[in-house]
């Protein structure tokens, strides 16, 4: 892993289609074994990205090449990437086993070395069972499964997959989610994997690359993105926070200091590229406000406005004294007591978790 | 309820004349009225000897055929480009295609009339194919556009995927699933020609189809002559008509005759 | 890959488009031109003038059968459409029976020969509808008025036309959804209420395709007026047929037919702006995205 080869490269890639650009500055890497995520909101260019991979739509300018070799030109049949379409797009009048074996059987391989490899990914995917029914007679869980398997079956360089469990619902794709990881794990192959659920994103993902309205604005390991977006967009995507108006008061060793629009101060720990009087905007999450803080956190005071109970945790919005509203998650465990809707009361919270963002 | 009967009188309206026209072939009497004076076969007797109606039956039955085989060739490439099209492409083939449906059999025929005419082509077997060709592409059209509505474009691009050429992707994925409607249409296109009279009647020179046949008996006598060969023509007609729905269901029972095989039970 | 897909079927779609060029545009644009040329003592020859079109809107007899296929065809068109409506209706959202729809496939791929041959055998002065109604003592001798009349005709024309119009109803009511009729009857309509307020208008360019396409088939028509009409059902279309299959005068039938076509446009416009008028037909804005 200390070297992992590169299996995609995109350079400078852009994308019209007619008067509208699709993608623009486009560059991204995808390492040979990883689990690479492509999200980003509906129309975002992120289904077209993979399309583009796939063969589908051909560049206006830039270049794609996979395995090292410049695929321009090369249409999707003669791509060694395979994909996972969004509705399976499973063959009706195929059973299970022939849909599998399509792509193998297209090649012109003996039919001997079909069955077995057939048989042997419906084992990886636990459908031996089912080779004989046909589309319409399996649900959407095992669909899902003949898709993986009729692409993983060809042993592609990259297995494409985009939305795959959109039309699933939520138990079995919490569920699919974990098989999805244990045959990667099991075929070893790369997974670049489109998606708009955040939550999709970081529980499978090695990597995300974060797409807004045709450029990549963010590549980072899922938890590195969550904790340290880059951009507005980044911080408002991926989980809840809550957002100041703010301009830079003073930039020293320690940090920078913001002061919002309604008066309070925040301490950032970064200290890169921030000047007196530049206008950022402030990001905390609500889970790293607390209504318990050190002698070295910041706070400040106000009024709590109301609960909301989830399980283990509890949703606070408090109306601070500068009247910006706050949201606040806490882990309710016994001995802490907790304030009521009506309560005055101080919240904490550190510097490091304080996020500074260019304004938009 | 009051519309369900209104609606079953409107059925035995459409219905009843032709059940009495079946009634009357089995005539014993020449009499085509009441009172029925009992059954007898010798209508159709009478219809199997003649050498005339059995050339009408073959010119006919020979002319649906290759009305449906044209048919089935324009139709099944105009489904596969149908489906490479956006809405412009789709709305041009539709108004070329679908537009002669919306015309009488008169326009059609005197306009073809008049190209054959024009361009010195003698009447004859094979303009009649054509005129057949012209009134049945729009009904095999109309079919197959609900039908491709419910083609997942994505099952081509799939195919693609896995490594299949545009053609392996028409043999093997395409045309397997139109291919129920397509010849299911083609042989409702069948059935169109060989009961078209309005447009047959000016292109057939000296040729004669069942149809003109008919015609022309009906013209001379009305005895249960006419009634035994109406009947034939319907049964025919009916027996195409289930002919076609059978194929359009074959990919339905394919599925479930799979399902028997398979005796576990789904999770 | 959009380019070649386009290009693929550009190429797929050239023989059918080829062929209804050929033998569906360009036989209607010779028909077109024909109508300008003239015809002398059984000769046709090309010419530029407007004889035929003037001539036949002079003539009384064109005016007379004109009027008379006009009458018929929204007579027929009229009484079709209403059945149509209540089948349509019974269909989608009543009972979805598969036997009635196959029933009506049944009388619509039924040979229209033998049609117009049932019911000229019915209707006849010893048929059956006569002799039922003389044994009834409804009538004491047989009425020879049911053939060879716009009744005979009109009754006939309705029956080969109606499975068809059925099926464009059915197709054009399956658009609309029956919980629109429930909310509306939640609302507080009636049953028919809901179909003037809630359907019609949604169906309106439906249902007006529906009845211009039967009225079209139905004043085009010439079989029908020709076995059944005697001398008073004569219509535009026998009229035509004969210009091409007796006098020979093929321009002035080309023209007549024409004019037929004409005619029927302006109907359509004239329906189309009194469903405007009477608020059966909403205006509808163009699309917006969500639709597509």
């Amino acid at each position: 892993m200390t070297n992992p080869k590169t299996i995609i490269d995109i350079r400078d890639g852009k994308k019209v289609f007619g008067s509208f650009t699709a993608l623009t500055d486009i560059n991204l890497s995808i390492r040979q074994g990883e689990i690479l995520t492509l999200l980003g909101p509906s129309g975002c260019g992120k289904t077209t990205l993979m399309r583009l991979i796939a063969g589908f739509e051909t560049l206006t300018s830039g270049t794609i090449s996979i395995d090292g070799n410049d695929c321009a030109g090369t249409p999707p049949e003669r791509r060694p990437v395979n994909m996972v379409f969004q509705r399976y797009a499973l063959f009706p009048h195929l059973d299970v086993f022939e849909n599998v074996a399509f792509g193998l059987k297209v090649k012109g391989l003996p039919r001997s070395e079909v069955k077995e490899r057939v048989n042997r990914m419906l084992n990886i995917v636990q459908l031996d069972n089912f080779a004989n029914r046909y589309i319409d007679e399996i649900s959407g869980g095992q669909s899902q499964r003949v898709a993986l398997a009729r692409a993983l079956v060809n042993g592609p360089k990259v297995l494409l997959l985009d939305e795959p469990l959109a039309a699933l619902d939520l138990k079995i794709r919490q569920h699919m989610l974990a098989e999805m990881k244990r045959i990667h794990a099991e075929t070893g192959a790369t997974f670049v994997y489109v998606t708009h659920d955040q939550d999709e994103a970081m529980i499978l993902s090695d990597r995300v690359v974060l797409m807004e309205k045709g450029r990549i604005v963010q590549i980072d390991r899922p938890e590195d993105m969550y904790a340290r977006p880059k951009s507005l967009f980044a911080a408002k995507f991926l989980g809840e926070t809550n957002l100041f108006d703010a301009t830079v008061s003073a930039v020293n060793g320690i940090g920078t200091t913001a002061v919002t629009t309604a008066g309070t101060p925040f301490l950032g720990a970064e200290t890169e590229d921030r000047h007196v009087s530049e206008r950022i905007i402030v990001s905390i999450r609500p889970e790293s406000l607390s209504f318990q803080g050190g002698e070295a956190a910041q706070s400040a005071e106000g009024t709590v406005e109301d609960v909301v109970f989830i399980g283990s945790r509890s949703f606070y919005t408090v109306r601070l004294d500068d009247q910006s509203p706050v949201r606040i998650q806490v882990q309710r465990n016994g001995h802490l007591a907790l304030p009521s809707v009506g309560d005055r009361t101080r919240i904490y919270w550190d510097s490091a978790n304080v996020i500074m963002l260019p304004h938009a | 309820m009051l519309l369900r009967i209104i609606v079953w009188a409107i059925l035995a309206f459409l219905l009843a004349p032709l059940l009495i026209i079946v009634l009357f072939s089995f005539h014993a009497s020449p009499s085509l009225s009441f009172p029925f004076a009992g059954f007898s076969l010798r209508w159709y007797e009478e219809l199997f000897g003649n050498a005339q109606l059995a050339s009408a039956v073959i010119k006919s039955l020979t002319i649906a055929l290759l009305t449906a085989l044209v048919t089935l060739l324009l139709g099944a490439t105009a489904s596969l480009a149908w489906l490479r099209f956006g809405r412009a492409g789709r709305g041009m083939i539709e108004a070329l295609t679908v537009t002669p449906i919306a015309l009488p059999g008169l326009f059609v025929g005197v306009s073809l009339l008049v190209l054959f005419a024009q361009s010195g082509t003698q009447l004859s077997t094979a303009t009649i194919v054509i005129a057949h060709v012209v009134i049945a592409i729009p009904i095999l059209i109309v079919a197959m556009k609900a039908r491709l509505a419910l083609f997942d474009p994505s099952l081509e691009e799939a195919a693609r995927d896995l490594g299949a050429s545009q053609m392996q992707t028409f043999a093997r994925v395409t045309l397997p699933l139109i291919a129920p409607t397509l010849i299911a249409s083609s042989i409702l296109a069948f059935a169109v020609s060989f009961d078209e009279f309005v447009v047959t009647s000016f292109v057939a020179g000296t040729e004669t189809t069942l149809p003109m046949y008919i015609w022309s008996m009906m013209r001379r006598t009305v005895t249960p002559l006419v009634n035994a060969i109406s009947t034939l023509a319907l049964f025919f007609s009916i027996a195409i008509l289930v002919a076609s729905w059978l194929i359009g269901q074959a990919r339905r029972r394919s599925a479930i005759a799979g399902r028997l095989e398979q005796l576990e039970p789904l999770p | 890959m959009s380019l070649t897909r386009t290009r693929t079927g550009t190429l797929l779609a050239t023989p059918a488009i080829l062929y209804m060029l050929v033998f569906f545009i360009v036989p209607s644009l010779i028909l077109f031109a024909y109508s300008f040329w003239s015809s002398a003592s059984y000769r046709i020859v090309p010419d530029f003038q407007f004889n035929n079109y003037l001539g036949s809107l002079a003539s009384p007899v064109f005016w007379k059968v004109t009027f008379n296929a006009i009458r018929i065809g929204l007579f027929t068109a009229t009484v079709t459409l209403i059945l149509s409506i209540l089948v349509g209706y019974y269909l989608v959202y009543v009972s979805r029976s598969q036997t009635i729809l196959y029933l009506i496939l049944i009388t619509w791929f039924s040979s229209y020969l033998v049609r117009i041959y049932a019911w000229r055998t019915l209707l006849g002065t010893n048929g059956v509808l006569n002799t039922v109604l003389l044994q009834l003592g409804v009538i004491d001798h047989p009425v020879s008025a049911f053939l060879f009349s716009p009744f005979a005709v009109t009754i006939t024309l309705v029956h080969i036309y109606l499975p068809f119009c059925i099926l464009l109803v059915v197709s054009s009511l399956s658009e609309i959804k029956r919980d629109l009729i429930d909310a509306a009857r939640d609302l507080g309509t009636s049953l028919i209420g809901a179909f003037f307020k809630v359907i019609a208008p949604n169906a309106a360019n439906g249902l007006i395709g529906a009845f211009m396409l039967t009225f079209i088939l139905v004043a085009g028509d010439y079989v029908t007026p020709q076995m059944l009409g005697g001398s008073s059902g004569q219509t535009t279309g026998l009229l035509i047929a004969d210009q091409f299959r007796k006098t020979g005068n093929w321009p002035l039938g080309a023209a007549q037919a024409f004019l037929m076509f004409g005619i029927s446009i302006v109907l359509y416009a004239f329906i189309t702006a009194l469903g405007r008028a009477t608020g059966l037909i909403v205006k509808r804005r163009a699309k917006t995205e969500r639709e597509i």
